[in-house]
């Protein structure tokens, strides 16, 4: 192979155009699931990250045995309840404005902040799902994702006529750096995995569906027969590798996203992990080609208009 | 280009001509977009396959960069294997008149489908990283349940004993259609007394 043809592929890959459409439906959505993810540390906001709480800063400083310094907005006024109940407000207007596309960068941005600012206040009740969640945010300020389907939009008039496959092309790098992460999620999932005996032998199903605080509810038989076990748990490893490679061929793509979203609402029934599964399929969407989306939206927005 | 998209990309244009002008900008975007890409994955690649002295050193040198940001992952759940253990951590609360009082978290097994959903993070705080891998949390926890048991001025809570029950989860061949054992087995991680200034600041009646 050429170096010429090298540089030609990765220019294609990273420098092509592509429409918004995908990473504003990603944009929207991630956006729901983080104005979830505020409503749902209301209730605890104060055990969680409160002067009186669970785990002070002090312990969070001991932890990390003051390696490095991190970007917590909290820590400008430690222990201040007040404050932390006005970040919180910030946050939501923030997601809020992120879910409408209002002034989109700078909100995806403030909810990166707010993100890592929770997470570095206290990173021992995070999870996998948060922390695909601030990633991506990440990655997310990159993105052209106010493009599209967002007040952005309608304000610069950029998008007059409202079709949804008319929509100016940006550069297509930031979306690939979303897939990539999607993609990093499983590719390093399924390497931990085929390591380890339990899902290689067949029987990490199994385990793992009798741990108890992860119930949610019951689903009958499968996790009691030894073949249907060991069917799944090798197909998990299977999905996973197809999640990171497989994926990325059009003739297999929506095959394997069909089967990837029907084994993360499985998971999703059985398991009380809130809002990973969701983030993972949500995700999906930034590898629907944009024409299908638009012809997808266009038949919702038709069908809503018959029924108006 | 669609004339709509003119004032957009004026504004654009004005901001970065402040600092370059747009042919300097069109020369340096994409070694700079690059630059940022290849930073990022090898970062990313380093971090999750942490696997060679190498790698730990790069990890080792940008490890500021990556923790100040929050960028930091692993997706490891669940791998090798899935933990084996049911696990809760039980708190007792002795009080100075001797009496003693029986604390614990939010257990997921015993709530209903949403509460559930909204108090998962006591499952990962408490089951996941204080029942085993953190002890520096323990004290922490026992300051904490001290707090909320503090109800009565007269009669403030001294001691605050925590203890871990657990249970292993029966391999394949001798669990299958049977349910998991009770979490009996017991582990006291910490019996801590608690200090005057650990209860400055409640409102107690």
């Amino acid at each position: 192979m050429r170096l010429s043809v090298i540089l030609a592929t990765w220019n294609e890959f990273w420098y092509s155009e592509t429409s918004p459409l995908s990473v504003a439906v990603y944009r929207i959505l991630l956006g729901l699931i983080t104005i979830i993810f505020v409503l749902l540390l209301i209730p605890d906001l104060f055990v969680y990250f409160g002067s009186q709480g669970i785990c002070s800063n002090q312990a969070v400083a001991d932890w990390v045995n003051g390696r490095s310094v991190f970007l917590n907005v909290l820590s400008f006024y430690p222990d201040n309840d007040q404050f932390l109940t006005a970040f919180h407000c910030f946050f939501f207007v923030a997601a809020v404005a992120l879910t409408l596309g209002y002034k989109t960068r700078l909100a995806a941005a403030a909810c990166f902040i707010c993100l890592t600012t929770l997470y570095h206040r206290d990173p021992f009740i995070f999870n996998s799902g948060d922390t695909y969640l601030r990633v991506s945010t990440f990655w997310l300020i990159f993105s052209a994702s106010g493009d599209a389907l967002s007040i952005d939009g309608l304000t610069k008039r950029r998008n007059a006529d409202a079709n949804f496959d008319n929509y100016r092309p940006v550069s297509i790098w930031p979306l690939r750096l979303l897939q990539l992460q999607l993609c990093t999620v499983y590719c390093h999932a399924f390497f931990c995995k085929i390591v380890g005996g339990p899902w290689m032998d067949g029987t990490a199903v199994f385990t793992s569906s009798r741990l108890e605080d992860l119930h949610r509810l019951p689903i009958p038989f499968i996790f009691e027969n030894r073949f249907t076990v060991a069917f799944l748990s090798w197909s998990t490893l299977i999905l996973e590798c197809a999640l990171w490679t497989l994926i990325w061929i059009k003739e297999f793509r929506y095959w394997v996203i069909a089967i990837a979203v029907i084994f993360h609402i499985t998971i999703d029934w059985s398991m009380n992990i809130p809002l990973f599964e969701w983030l993972m399929i949500i995700s999906y969407v930034l590898f629907i080609d944009n024409q299908d989306l638009a012809r997808l939206l266009t038949f919702i927005r038709n069908k809503f208009r018959h029924r108006v | 280009m669609p004339n709509h998209n003119n004032s957009e990309k004026r504004s654009r244009q004005s901001l970065l001509s402040e600092l370059l002008s747009p042919q300097e900008w069109a020369r340096i975007r994409k070694p700079l977009i690059n630059t940022f890409i290849i930073f990022h994955g090898i970062l990313n690649y380093c971090y999750l396959f942490n696997n060679h002295p190498y790698i730990n050193n790069i990890n080792h040198f940008f490890f500021g960069y990556y923790t100040f940001l929050g960028l930091e992952q692993s997706w490891n759940v669940f791998a090798p294997g899935p933990r084996e253990t049911n696990a809760h951590l039980t708190a007792i609360i002795t009080y100075t008149d001797g009496t003693t009082r029986l604390w614990t978290y939010p257990r997921m097994e015993r709530l209903d489908f949403f509460t559930k959903i909204a108090k998962e993070r006591y499952r990962k705080f408490f089951n996941d990283n204080a029942s085993w891998s953190i002890p520096l949390l323990w004290p922490e926890i026992a300051r904490y349940v001290a707090r909320i048991s503090y109800d009565d001025s007269s009669n403030p809570p001294m001691v605050v004993s925590l203890i871990r029950f657990h249970s292993k989860v029966l391999p394949i061949e001798q669990g299958l259609g049977k349910p998991n054992l009770a979490q009996s087995e017991a582990k006291s991680l910490i019996v801590y007394t608690v200090k005057p200034e650990d209860l400055v600041g409640v409102k107690v009646k």
